[in-house]
């Protein structure tokens, strides 16, 4: 009769998935994948000829021109530049702005909390309405409730989304003047950007999990499940859905970045005040200090997130990390 | 028995679209023909008249006019041609990136697979729409850079599909079977391999060419893309958004026009993957 | 005292293409602690019976019986709800291929957990002491690190002995198993099996063996059942059904097994062609486009399962006089004994110590795959007019070795040499020959033909770089499919418009096509239907015979291997243990492994049929 601690039986039952080489392995692959986006940043400086009139004003002279090249070193070799390029990033340090003299990174970063808001609560609404619809596609009794839904996320996945946003302003904020147009002064600016995003996320979602539920129906370890005994409604959630949320969390993985370029339209229309509306506002004012630094940045966040979310796909089915 | 992998090596099988995607097609073809027929319709999309300021949709204006008293029916009309010639062009360019690169990486392999890879992994760690705003900032704002821009941002799609298509197909017993017969390998690229990958392609290029169309609107309406006085679905619906509350026809049918191609494209889209079994994570 | 008792079982499933019956008037009954195999090819229907009595059928399934009662309860017309409690207290599932029977993302404890009663589950320590009891019962060394394994870090041997243990973890009366060993290796098929046998003596349970394998059966059940096309068409006491085969297609069966009893000098017999398609039967029996007894009444009435007192088994023939059945020797039947042909001194091919090992370490990727080799310092050679088997389980390197031998691979020590010259330093001529006189046949038919291709076109290939005249190729190939016994007409088709049987026939047609001298075939026969392999494995002796060609020939089925081979070598991870004349090695196998392969390997079955 073996004998055995709670510590022992609980020890049973719990383990972490994640082997530590596939960790090691894809955080590496972030590092990698972040460096070249540092890299092309770079040669986004080199590209037009003379970096120092991109960093400079516009209306600098010619000596405030080579008086700034010399103060950044834009007279050393080249690939001395670089590593110092590389060094200064990592510490955070770099040029200023040229319209509010602020460093750069601080510009951004002062911005990150807003986008960050807005970006995670779309990607989990967005998700979470996705996932419904698409269970009800494949999973509801009700006829009606399995065409219609995801039909209507179909449509909605062919507009644009700016022009989604647009007609969500007509409709709550002109016409019914339920919420305001633009800008940031209570949760209820938050509403209208939030959807708006969230239409970006939901219709794929949605279809993924869809086909995956209705594929993977008469998989072996259902019909092992089923065997068991275990009332259907454990045998289609814990085993069919869960299951099926793996190569749905790998397609909210890909649609990142797409978020992100969404985000930045959607701050723009509503003037919301995040990271994507400074980088275009940087960008259109050539304010190329702010708006290389936020490229970096928003690249940072990208391989993180995407960081997390594979780590998430493992958690779900670990034998993704052996591919 | 082992199951051949069924996106693309199978061959389709040969039924008729069902019929929202021939009408689908059909809208498609009708709109592309119309808009690229703009020069010859005899329509000016910049005559300018000031007395005819916001006018709302009437028998000689049917879409109205904007700010400027342009008619906003013939700007709808020549406003498709930036769109979906970006959106077509960027997409061939890229498919055809895609397809070269993905066959050479995949096929030969070794350092020339992880140099490639490598590449459009961090070509992947910039969104794209980020990486086109710097560049098109910096060089310019023409359709050319658009095209070059997006076919740049988008390249990496295909390269992943055809690459693992061609990895799949290369130790595929029928290929070494033709290794045998003594067949080339140029020879066994272009019979066996090629094919294999047109019907992923076909899929591929159609979602691109949506994501295309889809950025470059995005672009115009922040104005980085197209700059007025052309007419552009995108920098219109933006110039459409100031007047939005008391001329709403000046957003609205640029809009509907964007919705209108995006709908035709992803039904056909659609349809095609279910031909050919493609699922949604492997398209992006 | 019967648990389970089932007559006149119809089941419909309503596809795109209409209403197909993959059972048609299926009747069963078991005892308990009996154990009842159900065997029939793939298609007969076989695995939705043995999933109606435990109640998984698909929602898209109807059923009718006239009796449907599972361990005292009558299941006709049950609700789901009935059928759960059935699953949890009386019946208990394993499916054939027990990597993808486990949910890949839980723990095994976890899923075994959740198998268990709930009495047994209360608390976590009371689950872990269960857990425990349940993995040893079923031969489990070291059964608490199991338990905090993935199934993907599991064996199949393993992970099949789990999902036993999850299947009897609420004791049940009845077990169902689903082609248990078919996904497993020789030598832990026997494993399987002999716990199976042990846990039904053990704790009385009933067994519903469900398989294509009579080796399988005869061995380990009380009685058997032959399925075709969704019917039971011979039913009685294994040892009955098998000596005193009373139906065509049950001859056909016990007669088409290789078994390495069965020597050179006895035919194989085959059936040929496919099982009908269960839409639309026509009227009368569903064997008799392949049956040779066939006579007007077999075209006109189903022939009812009858019992015949003189060998005291049920069969459904109408011409069933209760004799065994003789059958009849097929048209072109060759006898496999290959005269010798004039030696040629000179080998054709040999391979000198050579050793395979894979492995790439990618800088960037940092993927290494185990540096085992796959090969290891073996050696052989093969003459003209010769047969060699190489026989081995998976991962003996026995294919490895082949695929270096017509140049798929290359070794890494040692040297392959045709006619004496090293394959590695020839000219562009010389390797010509090479590829003319040495050709490969693939195992999997499926994926060695182009799908897009037509058979013509794929056949053609073989000769598209020494015969420019399209004219004189179409004839060729023409002749090739003649020669392997396929129609003109099948040159149009594409290969998923045939059967297992006609692929592979294809692929042996184009190794064919510049007349080699010797043939070297991955598996020839594994991946087919046991009536269909006959069939090809007397095509494969005619082409001997006629074309005085040599063989190489790989298999895992030492049956097949006694079959056709002169000479036979058998692998072990990499290694040769063991080799000579077939005859000699079977009868006094000198290695260890040797005679753990031909113990796993199922004899007596010819023995028994020509008793």
């Amino acid at each position: 009769m073996t004998t055995v601690s709670r510590f022992g039986a609980l020890r049973a039952r719990l383990r972490s998935p994640i082997e530590p080489a596939f960790l090691v392995r894809r955080s590496l692959g972030a590092v990698v994948a972040l460096w070249g986006a540092v890299t092309i940043v770079f040669l986004m400086l080199y590209a037009t000829g003379n970096p120092a009139e991109v960093l400079a004003p516009e209306t600098a002279t010619a000596e405030q021109v080579a008086e700034l090249a010399r103060q950044y070193g834009f007279d050393q070799p080249l690939h001395k530049q670089y590593l110092d390029f590389l060094l200064n990033v990592t510490q955070g340090i770099f040029p200023n702005s040229l319209y509010t003299a602020r460093p750069a990174f601080q510009e951004v970063l002062m911005r990150v909390p807003n986008t960050l808001l807005l970006g995670f609560t779309a990607v989990v609404l967005g998700s979470a309405l996705g996932l419904l619809i698409g269970y009800l596609s494949s999973s509801s009794q009700n006829a009606l409730m399995r065409t219609i839904p995801i039909r209507v996320l179909m449509f909605v996945q062919s507009v644009p989304n700016f022009f989604m946003g647009l007609l969500l302003i007509y409709l709550f904020s002109l016409t019914l003047r339920w919420l305001p147009t633009s800008g940031f002064s209570s949760w209820r600016n938050l509403i209208l950007p939030i959807v708006t995003l969230a239409c970006y996320v939901a219709p794929n979602v949605a279809r993924l999990f869809r086909s995956t539920m209705n594929e993977t129906r008469f998989d072996e370890h259902i019909l092992t499940a089923r065997a068991k005994g275990i009332s259907e409604r454990a045998v289609r959630i814990r085993h069919n859905a869960i299951n099926a949320l793996a190569p749905v969390t790998t397609l909210i993985g890909l649609q990142l970045g797409g978020v992100l370029a969404g985000a930045v339209v959607v701050e723009t229309l509503f003037a919301y005040p995040g990271v994507g509306q400074l980088l275009v506002q940087s960008v259109v004012s050539r304010d190329y200090p702010v708006a290389l630094a936020a490229v970096i940045l928003i690249c940072l966040g990208y391989n993180l997130a995407s960081l997390l979310v594979d780590i998430l796909v493992v958690i779900i089915d670990p034998r993704a990390q052996n591919r | 028995m082992s199951a051949v992998s069924t996106s693309s090596a199978a061959p389709a099988r040969r039924r008729l679209p069902p019929l929202t995607v021939t009408v689908a097609l059909v809208a498609l073809a009708a709109i592309v023909v119309t808009t690229f027929s703009a020069p010859l319709l005899g329509l000016d999309p910049y005559k300018q008249d000031l007395m005819a300021m916001l006018l709302p949709p009437s028998p000689q204006h049917p879409f109205g006019t904007d700010l400027l008293g342009r008619d906003i029916a013939a700007r709808v009309i020549w406003g498709g041609i930036p769109p979906l010639f970006v959106g077509f062009s960027a997409a061939a360019a890229a498919v055809l990136m895609g397809l070269g690169l993905g066959l050479l990486a995949g096929y030969r392999q070794g350092l020339t697979d992880s140099v490639l890879s490598r590449l459009a992994d961090i070509q992947m760690s910039i969104p794209g729409l980020v990486l086109a705003l710097l560049i098109l900032v910096l060089f310019g704002a023409s359709i050319t850079n658009l095209i070059i821009v997006i076919a740049l941002e988008s390249w990496t799609m295909h390269f992943r599909v055809v690459r693992s298509q061609v990895m799949t197909v290369r130790n595929l017993a029928f290929v070494e079977a033709a290794r045998l017969a003594g067949i080339g390998e140029e020879s066994i690229v272009l019979r066996h391999i090629l094919p294999s990958t047109i019907p992923i392609l076909a899929v591929t290029g159609t979602a691109n060419f949506s994501q295309a169309l889809l950025m470059e609107a995005a672009l115009s309406f922040l104005g980085i893309g197209v700059q007025p006085p052309t007419a552009d679905w995108g920098m219109m619906v933006s110039e459409g958004q100031a007047q939005l509350a008391n001329a709403w026809w000046v957003a609205m049918f640029p809009g509907i026009a964007l919705v209108a191609v995006m709908w035709c494209a992803q039904v056909v889209g659609d349809w095609l993957a279910d031909v050919y079994s493609v699922r949604g994570d492997e398209l992006q | 005292m019967s648990f389970l008792d089932i007559a006149g079982l119809q089941i419909e499933i309503h596809s795109r293409a209409g209403a197909v019956h993959p059972v048609r008037g299926v009747s069963l009954q078991i005892d308990c602690g009996e154990a009842v195999g159900l065997v029939g090819e793939s298609g007969c229907g076989k695995t939705i019976t043995s999933m109606a009595i435990a109640g998984l059928l698909p929602q898209a399934a109807t059923l009718r019986a006239d009796r449907f009662i599972v361990g005292n309860l009558d299941m006709h017309g049950a609700d789901a709800a009935s059928w759960r409690e059935v699953r949890r207290n009386s019946v208990g599932v394993i499916f054939q291929n027990p990597m993808k029977a486990l949910n890949p993302r839980m723990l095994i404890g976890t899923q075994l957990v959740e198998a268990m009663l709930p009495q047994d589950r209360k608390s976590l320590r009371a689950s872990y002491l269960k857990s425990m009891e349940l993995l040893e019962a079923v031969g489990i060394t070291n059964p608490a690190a199991r338990l905090r394994q993935y199934p993907h870090e599991l064996s199949g041997g393993l992970a099949q002995r789990v999902v036993i243990a999850m299947a009897l973890a609420r004791g049940p009366k009845l077990l169902i198993a689903d082609e248990p060993t078919t996904a497993l290796d020789a030598s832990v098929q026997k494993q399987i099996l002999d716990l199976i046998d042990k846990l039904r003596a053990e704790l009385g349970l009933a067994v519903l063996m469900v398989t294509h394998d009579l080796g399988v059966v005869r061995e380990r059940v009380d009685r058997v059942a032959v399925m075709y096309a969704g019917r039971i068409i011979e039913n009685g006491n294994t040892a009955d059904v098998i000596r005193k085969s009373s139906h065509p297609y049950t001859a056909a069966l016990v007669a088409a097994m290789p078994s390495i009893d069965h020597g050179p000098d006895m035919p194989l017999q085959g059936l040929e062609g496919l099982p009908p398609p269960l839409i639309d039967l026509p009227a009368g029996c569903a064997l008799r486009p392949r049956c040779s007894f066939s006579s007007e009444i077999c075209a006109r009435i189903d022939p009812p399962l009858e019992y015949i007192a003189r060998t005291n088994h049920w069969a459904a023939c109408h011409n069933n006089r209760g004799d065994r059945i003789e059958l009849p020797a097929t048209a072109g039947q060759i006898l496999p004994s290959v005269t010798r042909l004039e030696r040629d001194p000179e080998p054709i091919m040999q391979v000198r110590a050579v050793s395979k090992v894979f492995g790439e370490r990618n800088l960037l990727n940092f993927r290494q795959h185990n540096k085992i080799p796959a090969v290891s310092d073996v050696s052989l050679s093969i003459s003209d007019g010769e047969a060699l088997g190489i026989v081995g389980e998976s991962g003996s390197g026995k294919t490895t070795v082949a695929r270096m031998m017509v140049g798929l691979e290359t070794p890494t020590t040692g040297d392959i040499l045709f006619r004496d010259r090293s394959v590695a330093m020839l000219a562009p001529a010389g390797v010509d020959q090479w590829r003319r006189e040495v050709q490969f046949v693939f195992q999997d038919s499926s994926s060695s033909l182009n799908p897009r291709f037509s058979v013509a076109r794929s056949i053609e290939e073989s000769l598209l770089a020494v015969e420019p005249d399209e004219e004189v190729r179409r004839k060729r190939v023409g002749q090739l499919l003649a020669e392997v016994g396929l129609t003109e007409a099948m040159a149009s088709r594409r290969p998923d418009q045939l059967s297992g049987g006609q692929r592979q026939r294809v692929g042996i047609a184009r190794a064919l096509a510049r007349n080699p001298r010797l043939i070297i075939a991955d598996e020839p026969v594994s991946a087919l239907d046991v009536s269909v392999q006959a069939t090809i494995l007397n095509l494969l002796n005619k082409l001997r015979r006629e074309r005085g060609m040599s063989y190489v020939i790989i298999s895992h089925d030492l049956g097949v291997i006694r079959y056709i081979c002169d000479r036979v070598i058998v692998m072990h991870r990499g290694k040769i243990v063991e080799s000579g004349y077939t005859e000699e090695v079977l009868k006094n196998p000198g290695h260890d492994y040797t005679k753990k392969l031909i113990d796993a390997a199922p004899r007596h079955l010819k023995e028994l049929a020509y008793a």
